[in-house]
């Protein structure tokens, strides 16, 4: 058994093994052992040999297949994980491969583990055909069926092409390396031939395009080492599966180094880093920020108060002034409902202009994306908190947890304008006649703009229709969050009996 | 009308040719096989990726320039101040993304700007090469000129 044993876990052979590592990529049995706490992964189907017989598969040996299954423990818990070995086959996906990954997703469902996916492939074993689409299928049937159940993760350290790309994109966070990761549908090669255009591999789907521009990956590392670390702290708040809470450890106050007061300017128009209010509230001042590099506009992602993990959403006022658009209406809604599945509370932190106007929005439909965050908040069951810091016009103002989506407590700074529009478009609306009819048209849009300002920019208009709970003093947010976060803990709602929505994808 | 696109291997190529009921159809040659579909509005108007150039720092959003923070020729560093700009009720500030020079300013105060527009044009600072960096490359040359003189 030694002498077995021993020859499957060298995978490809100490050349192919030294290759890998030349590429800059670790083997995938130390990817394993850097991931997990020593000494506690347990390998399962290491002696698992391919099936295929055609196209000179017969009588080729290929160690486990070219993926090692197994569970491990991180941070004391334990995790179900796989990882995809590119030292034998390329990593490609056979038949017994994938029955390997659905035999551990499927533990790692029954036994309620979060699963690991660590992805390093050159796509289907072409010699097996279709069985390789067929283990792709029950895959992703897999991904979707533990979604919300069990959290799923998936690592990108290498390859990701074709249809395997669809199994990470079904998991609930991302995690890339620069220059390793790859993640597209049809390759450079592919588009130059069909369609003329020419494009780097890095360029089309390495792990910077995935993290600013299309959003598919969550979390950027620059080195293996330091996603594995990212991964350990992920873990760190999240639940392990749904009926589960999350950890709860001591608090912390926040550092006196983010004084809530001195970050944000009352002067509505100067921006600010948002983040440095959140790490205002937050336990040891920690945020762990989620797609920290797409959609800026939105800042997601963990913390904790009172010990608990808490899942905050916010304006970023100084990117993109903190409009709400299509991206940043797509980011926040999956986040809410990530959160909504694992039963983490929710802080909102507003301050938005109002949704980004354009052509270019409109036509990317804005209509439906602007939807998912309504329809995201509605449908949340989970303790809901608001503050208002400073803007919240207009349709984003309802859309950022309002009251009128039962949002549970809405608090608001004195600084708060909550409106319908900005002073300028307003008045220009509202008091169009006596304007243009005024001696001085230019004199009579100003002081109508200064009137429509001193009565409507304030947060006593919604306060007194108790739209808003409370109109609080900044210093005293944490305070405000921190009650209502205990008062909301055993919060019991119901929602009417459907086998689900049909929320505007 | 017709427009041709060669690929790369010789079989491949896309014919887009007029039909008779007023819409287009979109031949595409891959793989030895041909394929015919209607060549729709949205896939004719689709932008065609453009490396983007890091030197060039283009509006994000349609606004008016509020005022310019520095002059053409000054060296700046990376996250100094650049341009106040106003849009959606902000006072948005650009910052430089790395140090460099001003080489060219497009844009005047006052103006309004669609999003897209060419504001500046900052030539990158190389990054500082290291003793290390600068050892190893010496080597390297006197490598290649010692391999030189073999012939």
């Amino acid at each position: 058994m030694d002498k077995k044993t021993e020859k499957a876990i060298q995978g490809g052979g100490e050349q192919a093994i030294a290759k890998q590592i030349a590429m800059g990529k670790l083997p995938a049995r130390e990817r394993i052992n850097c991931l997990v706490d020593e000494n506690s992964f347990y390998e399962y189907d290491l002696f698992v040999e391919h099936d295929a017989r055609e196209f000179g598969m017969d009588g080729k040996e290929l160690p486990g297949d070219g993926v090692i299954i197994g569970t491990g423990k991180i941070n004391g818990k334990p995790v179900a994980i796989y990882a995809q070995d590119f030292t034998v086959a390329g990593g490609s996906l056979g038949s017994m491969h994938a029955r390997k990954i659905t035999k551990i997703m499927d533990y790692a469902l029954r036994m309620r583990l979060p699963l690991i996916g660590i992805n390093d492939s050159g796509g289907a074993r072409i010699q097996e055909g279709v069985n390789s689409l067929a283990g792709y299928g029950e895959i992703f049937f897999r991904n979707t069926l533990a979604s919300g159940v069990t959290p799923q993760l998936s690592v990108i350290l290498g390859p990701c092409a074709g249809g395997a790309v669809y199994s990470p994109a079904l998991t609930d966070f991302v995690f890339v390396v620069d220059n390793i990761s790859k993640m597209f549908i049809t390759g450079p090669e592919v588009i130059k031939s069909v369609l003329g255009e020419e494009i780097s591999m890095e360029d089309l789907g390495g792990a910077r395009v995935h993290c600013e521009i299309t959003g598919n990956a969550h979390f950027f590392a620059k080195s293996e080492k330091e996603c594995f670390e990212q991964i350990k702290t992920l873990l760190s708040y999240i639940p392990w599966h749904n009926e589960e809470q999350s950890t709860v450890v001591a608090t912390r106050e926040p550092s006196k180094k983010y004084n809530i007061e001195k970050i944000v300017p009352v002067d509505p128009t100067k921006p600010y880093d948002v983040r440095d209010v959140i790490r205002s509230l937050t336990d040891n001042s920690d945020f762990f920020e989620v797609q920290e590099l797409w959609a800026a506009n939105i800042v997601i992602g963990f913390g904790r108060m009172a010990g608990k993990t808490i899942g905050f959403v916010a304006n970023q006022p100084m990117v993109l002034a903190g409009v709400l658009d299509c991206d940043s209406s797509d980011k926040a809604a999956r986040f809410i409902r990530y959160c909504d599945a694992f039963d983490i509370p929710l802080v909102t932190i507003e301050d938005m202009p109002g949704y980004l106007p354009g052509v270019d929005q409109e036509h990317a439909g804005v209509i439906r994306h602007g939807a998912k965050l309504l329809y995201a908040y509605s449908e949340a069951t989970v303790p809901r908190i608001t503050v208002i810091l400073r803007k919240a016009y207009g349709g984003g103002y309802i859309a950022m947890n309002s009251r009128h989506l039962r949002a549970d407590f809405v608090f608001a700074w004195p600084m708060a304008e909550i409106a319908v529009m900005g002073p300028e478009g307003a008045a220009n609306i509202i008091f169009r006649k006596e304007i243009t009819e005024a001696a001085d048209p230019e004199a009579m849009r100003k002081q109508k703009v200064q009137e429509y300002k001193n009565k409507f920019a304030n947060p006593y208009v919604a306060a007194a229709k108790g739209y808003i709970d409370s109109v609080i003093k900044p210093k005293d947010t944490r305070q405000f969050v921190l009650q209502a976060l205990e008062l909301t803990k055993v919060k019991a709602v119901g929602r009417p009996k459907k086998k689900h929505g049909i929320p505007p994808f | 009308m017709e427009k041709k696109k060669e690929g790369n291997l010789q079989e491949e190529e896309m014919v887009i040719t007029d039909h008779p009921s007023d819409f287009q159809i979109l031949s595409v040659t891959a793989e030895g096989r041909k394929y015919q579909t209607t060549f729709t509005k949205k896939f004719a108007a689709r932008k065609q990726w453009v490396r983007p150039n890091p030197e060039e720092i283009k509006s994000f959003i349609p606004g008016t320039v509020e005022k310019i923070l520095v002059k053409k020729g000054q060296l700046i560093k990376a996250n100094d101040e650049i341009m106040s700009y106003i849009a959606m009720k902000m006072r948005n500030i650009i910052r430089a993304p790395f140090d460099g020079k001003v080489e060219t300013i497009f844009v005047k105060e006052g103006e309004q700007l669609p999003k897209g527009t060419p504001m500046f044009i900052i030539k990158q600072k190389p990054p500082a090469q290291s003793k290390e960096e600068l050892r190893k490359a010496a080597k390297e040359q006197r490598k290649t000129k010692r391999r030189k003189n073999h012939f």
